[in-house]
């Protein structure tokens, strides 16, 4: 009796220990430092060591973890992030809240056939949800603004008004309202536009360098053998990228007789729009994901049939073997956004750092007929005062130049609308008065 | 034992499987390395057609070299398609090195110079882009493109002649294979006579002569396409910086580009209370509504004398339809007619442009005049009006809100009813006022109307504004509202003073470029002492469509 006591008492605390602390995943791969914060008690994680649901897993810089959930998937947790495990089984729709920082997840097939049309993740950050239907993808937020890319699979993302929603069916709702992202294509939420981006396809590059980087090595240098990226475009001055693009007949034999069909045309354009409050960047961007600027190719980029997307040319910047996007040597792009151009002064001689907006991400891919006019990253016409400036991660100075608060200005859409204002208006008697707008 | 079990399937079915698939005893090294190579194709087609272009040429890197006249197929693919996965990442040096170890393996698909072409191009290897480029001319591949690359390289190479000649030669290629290009060649080669032009004394006429036709030409290719706007750009920079336009007046004004304005529109609308006014001094209202239609057609092109003085003949052409057909409303059944004359003498006053305005003005109207006349009315268009103005006026710029204008107006008004024949005089002032959202108009005249009946004697004082706000998601919305206080001189006691009061308010879009769209609303309420004469309230709701040439 005595014995049945004690097991009886042992399987209830065992039990009730294991309801209120229950193991949700497990530390497969880890690099630098990782603390575990679980029930106001923070722990240095290691390989092998269990992550509770109700967690938060921070990871320091140049540090990754690797964790292995109950289910089988994967979610690989890049430097200076941070993540709570809101709630996590291996039959319900899990619910993650990501802080700061990018995600790298790979959900399991099998799980994800419970229900294809259900989301069997949610990924929440301060202003975006994420409903996993998809196997493979990156999501990245600095708190203000949500990017995310899909490599296989699909997801839906939407924007997130109440961040303390757990209610895997309210969540489910606000997906649904959302877009819908395809492989290969990528979104973007921030805290001013009420929609996040409609899916575009990325620059091919960083999508296959971001593919293939799961363990978030951090590399800035240029992807491509030159030391140099090369600014040139491909497309002289004059034409479009789709007229010089060349549709690769020859390769395309070699795609019959090997049995891969290539990609029928695709059904929706590689340019970007804006109707109302949907923006559409151009195929074939580039994304800095840490702080979701986008950088769309400027007119004059390349147009590749295969992927529907437009190259640019080497002069708004290059990928990084790893998948970062590069800027150009003058420019820096901060986490939080903010795009520092860096020009030399002509009275003084000096290096000055200006703050600059985003370039348009809605561009049309018309011919170029003076491809150095223009600059995407053009820095403000006023000189500033003098700073030192050292690319890729320095001091920048004159911060006080204003904030770009409009990421997706669509530039020149918006002018080319303006135009009755700007005809003269002349005031006439005629036999009775009235006004007639005229030149 | 079990180790060994496995073993030997696994031999069984290696041997097997070679045997089936080369239908031969024996795996030889050879057919084993294409059976390898067969499947690094296909592998590598299943990731290009996905845009994996690096991960492409990792697995046709894999390919092992060998010798023999079919391994150099096999290696002059693998060279060539990695040339063109490099061209697709920009990285242009190993495309350079990928496709020249193509060329040595004798490896010559259709579009290999083409994409070699583009990565020396993209390398500034100018000329040996040249030579791949003239290589996919006499493949025949993308011949437009090609031509254009060798006339655009030859330009950058100071070989100006060649560079025409090949820009020339797309013009002969058939128009399907020259759509994309043409327009491009030919701007080209006006870049090409400017360069050539431009340090020569006789600049300006050549520039005329020759140089601003040719871009004329390029934008005659396709006045609608994406280079036509930078092409006009091209025309007018060049027509300013030698002065073969007028842009701006001696006193900064700018002139009119163009010179001309035409307008024509057509209304539709609905007047609640149609009035009728044939001599202005009068009305007299019917008390029922009516739909109505009106179409309106202004044209006026102005001459310039040098940069001091402008003349601009006008003419103005309006008619208006009811569709109620009682003698009442269709008797407002009419056509106008206005030309008009106008000059301007710029100077400067108060140190900003300034301009004396002198204008002629007539005009001539028909109606159905008789309507209430007759008992069977003709419904025939008769002399309802006619009348002759002139006007002197000066605008300035002495606000630095905007523009004003006053104007000193003198009118003979000729009526089919000798009565109501009178003379005007008139004084106005404009004003605009522009704000960063919108822009205010307002009006003020003062009119002086004696008839040859002094019972229509008038003495009237308007005051109108008008706000036009900045441009919408739905259009551009003005609001208006036109005050008028009528003295009927010589028939105060019956008339009193009159009061028309009359707010306006209207939505304009336009339309692909040229087409604008309006939406008006109209509130007339006229307070007079003689309510049954004078009277009356109104609305008018119309849409009008516009056509600006």
């Amino acid at each position: 009796m005595k014995n049945l006591t004690s097991f009886l008492l042992l399987t209830l605390l065992l039990t009730s220990t294991a309801w209120a602390q229950k193991k949700v995943a497990i530390v497969k791969l880890l690099k630098g430092d990782v603390d575990a914060l679980t029930l106001g008690k923070t722990v240095k994680l290691k390989v092998e060591d269990w992550v509770e649901e109700g967690s938060v897993v921070k990871t320091a810089e140049k540090s990754f973890v690797k964790l292995v959930f109950i289910d089988k998937s994967q979610m690989n947790i890049g430097p200076e992030s941070e993540m709570k495990i809101e709630k996590f089984s291996d039959k319900d729709s899990g619910v993650i809240d990501l802080v700061k920082g990018k995600i790298r997840s790979q959900v399991t097939k099998d799980y994800l056939q419970v229900d294809r049309n259900k989301s069997k993740l949610f990924i929440k950050t301060a202003n975006a949800v994420m409903g996993v239907r998809g196997t493979d993808f990156l999501i990245s937020t600095n708190g203000q603004t949500t990017s995310t890319v899909l490599f296989e699979g699909a997801i839906s993302f939407n924007k997130l008004e109440n961040r303390g929603e757990v209610n895997t069916s309210r969540l489910e709702e606000i997906v649904d309202r959302g877009v819908n992202i395809q492989p290969g294509e990528f979104s973007v939420a921030d805290k001013i536009h009420p929609l996040p981006t409609v899916p575009a396809v990325l620059n091919i590059g960083q999508r296959e360098a971001l593919e293939k980087n799961e363990t978030f090595d951090a590399d800035r240098s240029p992807g491509n053998s030159g030391s140099k990226p090369p600014e040139k475009s491909i497309v002289p001055p004059g034409l479009s990228g789709e007229s010089v693009s060349n549709n690769t007949s020859a390769l395309n034999t070699e795609l019959a007789r090997s049995g891969a069909k290539a990609p029928d045309p695709a059904p929706q354009s590689a340019e970007g729009f804006v109707k109302g409050d949907s923006i559409k960047p151009t195929n074939g961007a580039f994304l800095h994901v840490e702080s979701g600027v986008i950088i769309a190719p400027p007119p004059g980029s390349v147009f590749d049939s295969m992927t529907n997307t437009f190259i640019p040319p080497g002069s708004v910047g290059s990928v990084s073997t790893t998948g970062d996007y590069v800027p150009p040597k003058n420019v820096e792009i901060t986490g939080e956004g903010k795009i520092l151009v860096a020009t030399v002064d002509n009275n003084t001689g000096k290096s000055v750092v200006n703050e600059t907006a985003a370039p348009p991400v809605v561009t049309k891919n018309t011919p170029v007929l003076n491809p150095g006019s223009g600059s995407v990253f053009a820095p403000p016409a006023p000189p500033a005062p003098p700073a030192n400036f050292q690319p890729g991660g320095g001091k920048p100075g004159n911060r006080e130049a204003p904030i770009p608060t409009n990421k997706y200005d669509s530039g020149n859409l918006a002018a080319r609308d303006i135009q009755t204002n700007n005809q003269q208006s002349e005031l006439k008697t005629t036999t009775r008065t009235t006004i007639i707008t005229g030149p | 034992m079990k180790i060994l079990a496995w073993m030997l399937i696994f031999s069984i079915s290696f041997t097997s499987a070679f045997a089936q698939t080369e239908g031969q005893d024996e795996v030889t090294p050879e057919i084993a390395k294409a059976a390898a190579g067969k499947l690094i194709f296909k592998n590598a087609s299943l990731l290009f057609v996905q845009g994996k272009y690096q991960s492409t040429i990792e697995e046709l890197s894999s390919i092992k070299v060998t010798r023999g006249k079919e391994e150099k197929a096999t290696l002059g693919l693998a060279a060539y398609w990695k040339g063109v996965c490099y061209n697709r990442l920009q990285d242009f040096p190993k495309a350079i090195e990928s496709f020249d170890r193509a060329l040595g393996y004798d490896y010559r698909p259709a579009d290999i110079h083409y994409e070699y072409g583009q990565a020396l191009y993209a390398s500034e290897k100018y000329q040996e882009a040249q030579i791949q480029f003239s290589e996919s001319l006499k493949k025949n591949f993308k011949r437009a493109v090609s031509l254009y690359y060798i006339g655009f390289l030859s330009r950058e190479l100071g070989d100006h002649k060649k560079a025409v000649t090949f820009f020339r030669a797309i013009e002969k290629l058939p128009a399907d294979e020259a759509k994309d290009v043409l327009q491009a060649a030919e701007y080209q080669i006006g870049d090409i006579y400017f360069d050539q032009v431009e340090k020569s004394k006789d600049v300006f006429r050549a520039v005329e002569t020759y140089v601003i036709p040719q871009y004329q030409r390029a934008l005659a290719v396709n006045e609608k396409s994406n280079l036509a706007q930078p092409i006009r750009d091209r025309i007018i920079d060049l027509q300013r910086k030698y002065d073969l336009v007028l842009f701006n007046l001696r006193n900064g004004r700018p002139a009119l580009i163009p010179p001309y304005f035409l307008r024509t529109s057509v209304e539709v609308g609905q007047d609640t209370n149609v009035t009728f006014s044939p001599t202005e001094t009068t009305v007299s209202k019917s008390k029922q509504s009516s739909l109505f239609t009106k179409a309106d057609f202004i044209g006026r092109y102005t001459f310039y004398k040098e940069n001091w003085a402008s003349l601009s003949p006008e003419l103005r052409f309006n008619s208006t339809y009811y569709f109620n057909r009682i003698p009442e409303i269709y008797r407002n059944d009419n056509y106008l007619i206005a030309p008009a004359l106008r000059s301007a003498y710029e100077h400067s006053l108060w140190k900003k442009p300034a301009s004396v305005l002198l204008d002629y003005e007539f005009s001539q109207s028909e109606r159905v005049v008789n309507a209430d006349r007759e008992v069977n009315p003709r419904k025939k268009f008769e002399f309802s009006s006619r009348s002759h103005a002139v006007m002197l006026g000066e605008r300035f710029n002495y606000f630095s809100s905007g523009e004003s204008t006053v104007r000193l107006r003198y009118r003979l008004f000729d009526s089919y009813n000798d009565a109501t024949d009178s003379k005007t005089i008139s004084l106005s002032a404009e004003h605009a006022v522009s704000s960063g959202s919108g822009t205010f108009l307002l009006f003020a005249s003062y009119d002086r109307t004696r008839t040859t009946d002094e019972i229509f004697d008038t003495d009237a004082i308007t005051a109108r504004g008008d706000y036009i706000f900045g441009r919408s998601k739905i259009g551009t919305p003005s609001i208006g509202l036109m005050l008028t206080s009528t003295d009927p001189v010589n028939n105060r006691s019956v008339r009193g003073r009159e009061l028309l009061l009359n707010p306006s308010a209207r939505l304009s879009r336009l339309f692909f470029e040229k087409w604008r769209g309006n939406l008006k609303y109209d509130y007339q309420d006229n307070q007079s002492k003689d309510e049954e004469g004078f009277a009356y309230k109104k609305s008018i709701y119309s849409v009008e469509i516009e056509y600006l040439f």
